[in-house]
């Protein structure tokens, strides 16, 4: 723990720097506040750069730097999450005891606490700092926070965390431990689309998603994010001078669209967002809403994308929030979904996406069935 | 007050086919909302599209306390898609038809193409004026977007006892500007019938609707512009 008792004294140039580099969390009203809560009045009418010097000035105190600090943290900005499925029976003890091995064993910056929820689920909280570099000294550590989930059903357990880096190397070695305990390795089932060559086929599981989504009824896409397979170049073409091909590469690298990003209303069905489709485009992204189809019928958004789009790797989900209805129209203003509810949505949505891909599976080697090619 | 709205679509597939599909998302008592299909045409499908919503009454009693009520609402839209253009008429919509296209996307396996259609009304009134064969009345309209001076426009509503196309043109001569509404009367079966359209591809009907007006609408609405 050496490393948490480090003394630090933050020099009037970083705090000026923490202060100027987040203009929309500290502004000049946050900064009078500030100066007021010290006793000191500065004209309303200061520029900003004044205020901020004249802050940087003051002593601070520990306590003082805090405040500070948490002024600029962003609240609440929740991550997309990703799951696995192992399935494979584990038992809740059994994950627990592979936790207590993670823990003693985890990095300094790293505290990882867990607990058990509703008696078939345990629950890893990880409180660790994300450094970066390239900000000012004084906030280049964020505190963040991550749990992973560990849903154990009779038949499989499913693992739903924080679609990021830090995590995904968390995951791997629990995942490492759980395979040494087991003495095999436990498949994981991830949700993704790299079996499938075709955009019409990778469109689909997106479509079928949101079509599919047990207990709610599709209202709007808001917004879709498109992309095209990369051509591979074909081995057998006619073999003419290799200038002249390569010039003619770099003739069709120059008006070459590799994605676009759509944001509007009903999106699936405007004039843009279909002729992308018929050139090949395919969906790597989609924001869409869709009514729960039980009183009091909240308007749901919802969000799943791919991390790697080409590759069809990397299923990102997140329940964004929901509209209520108030006077029989839907409010125009989003607002967080209550744990339990998002549990359950973020459930029906890994539970549909399975499905999804299951049916595309079957569909595509029923389609390859008659050039002989079933497997 | 009737509001009708027509859109432009591209189908998929033929009109039966999606009509077939329609068939197979019918409303129930255990669904939220779906379809009422009545006639399946080669050319045409007819139907309705039902929605049922919940809500909460909430009223307060003289004693200062509240009741709650749950309450179950449908919402009707009734519909015709055609073949050709304008392909989708909708009669007495509602204000978000997001649900109903939404809709007849999962119909058409997402592969569906809705535009709201720009439309020409000065042509679209000659070519109703043709249709109804009879002299068709605009007596009042409106114009945005007018450039008066440079940097400075002007919403523009001209009424009158005549026809106010000619004065319009005179108002307007040479000057950029949008046509957005119109209002245009002409003799019904035994009194004036006044309907109001706009350029979004929306009319306001009277609630007795004379004979084929709604086809002489729709065989006139302008094919051009989308």
């Amino acid at each position: 723990m050496s490393k948490n008792a480090l003394q630090y004294c933050a020099t009037d140039k970083e705090i000026y720097d923490a202060l100027m580099s987040a203009k929309q969390k500290i502004n000049e009203k946050v900064l009078l506040e500030l100066a007021k809560d010290r006793g000191i009045f500065y004209s309303a009418k200061d520029s900003r750069d004044d205020l901020v010097s004249a802050i940087s000035l003051l002593p601070h105190d520990y306590h003082d730097l805090n405040t500070l600090l948490e002024q600029r943290e962003h609240s609440g900005r929740q991550e997309k999450l990703t799951s696995v499925t192992l399935p494979t029976a584990l038992t809740v003890e059994g994950i627990r005891e592979v936790l207590r091995e993670y823990i003693e064993e985890s990095p300094e910056d790293e505290k990882v606490t867990q607990q058990i929820k509703d008696g078939n689920q345990v629950v890893a909280n990880i409180k660790y700092s994300d450094v970066d570099y390239g900000k000012t000294r004084l906030v280049q550590r964020t505190p963040k926070e991550a749990s992973i989930e560990f849903h154990v059903s009779a038949d499989k357990t499913v693992i739903r965390m924080p679609a990021n880096d830090r995590v995904k190397t968390i995951y791997t070695k629990l995942k490492d431990k759980l395979d040494t305990k087991a003495k095999a390795e436990i498949p994981a089932i991830r949700i993704e689309l790299g079996e499938f060559q075709s955009s019409a086929l990778r469109t689909e599981f997106f479509t079928s998603l949101i079509r599919d989504l047990t207990g709610f009824s599709l209202k709007n896409v808001t917004s879709v994010k498109v992309e095209r397979l990369p051509q591979e170049p074909e081995e057998d073409e006619l073999d003419l001078d290799d200038d002249q091909e390569a010039e003619v590469a770099k003739e069709e690298a120059l008006a070459l669209v590799k994605n676009v990003a759509l944001k509007g209303e009903t999106l699936l069905a405007s004039e843009e967002y279909q002729s992308l489709t018929r050139k090949g485009f395919f969906i790597t992204s989609i924001i869409w809403r869709s009514v729960l189809n039980k009183a009091p019928q909240p308007m749901v958004e919802f969000e799943a994308a791919f991390e790697d789009p080409v590759q069809g790797k990397g299923f990102k989900y997140f329940v964004r929030g929901a509209y209520r209805i108030v006077e029989l129209q839907y409010t125009k203003t989003i607002r967080p979904v209550s744990a339990e509810d998002k549990e359950t949505y973020l459930g029906i949505i890994e539970e549909t996406a399975a499905k999804v891909i299951r049916e595309l599976r079957a569909h595509a080697q029923a389609g390859a069935e008659p050039q002989g090619e079933s497997t | 007050m009737n509001r009708v709205r027509w859109l432009n679509a591209q189908w998929p597939s033929s009109i039966r086919a999606v009509g077939k599909r329609l068939i197979e998302m019918p409303f129930t008592d255990e669904r939220m909302d779906g379809f009422a299909i009545e006639r399946i045409r080669d050319d045409f499908i007819e139907g309705r599209y039902i929605e049922k919503y919940n809500y909460q009454e909430v009223i307060s009693t003289p004693f200062g306390s509240e009741e709650v009520f749950d309450r179950i609402g449908y919402r009707t839209t009734e519909f015709t898609l055609f073949d050709s253009p304008p392909h989708i008429e909708l009669r007495n919509y509602q204000r978000s038809i997001k649900e109903l296209i939404s809709r007849l996307l999962e119909a058409c396996s997402f592969n569906l193409v809705v535009t709201p259609p720009t439309v020409n009304l000065i042509e679209w009134v000659s070519a109703l004026q043709v249709a109804v064969d009879q002299d068709i009345t605009v007596d009042s309209l409106q114009v945005s977007g007018v450039e008066i001076d440079e940097g400075v426009t002007g919403k523009i509503l001209l009424k009158g006892v005549k026809d106010v196309r000619e004065a319009t043109d005179i108002l307007l001569a040479g000057r950029k500007h949008m046509l957005e509404k119109v209002q245009v009367k002409f003799a019904g079966l035994n009194r004036t019938v006044a309907i109001q359209l706009s350029n979004n591809g929306t009319a306001k009907l009277p609630a007795v609707l004379p004979n084929d007006i709604l086809r002489h609408l729709r065989v006139s609405f302008p094919r051009g512009v989308s």
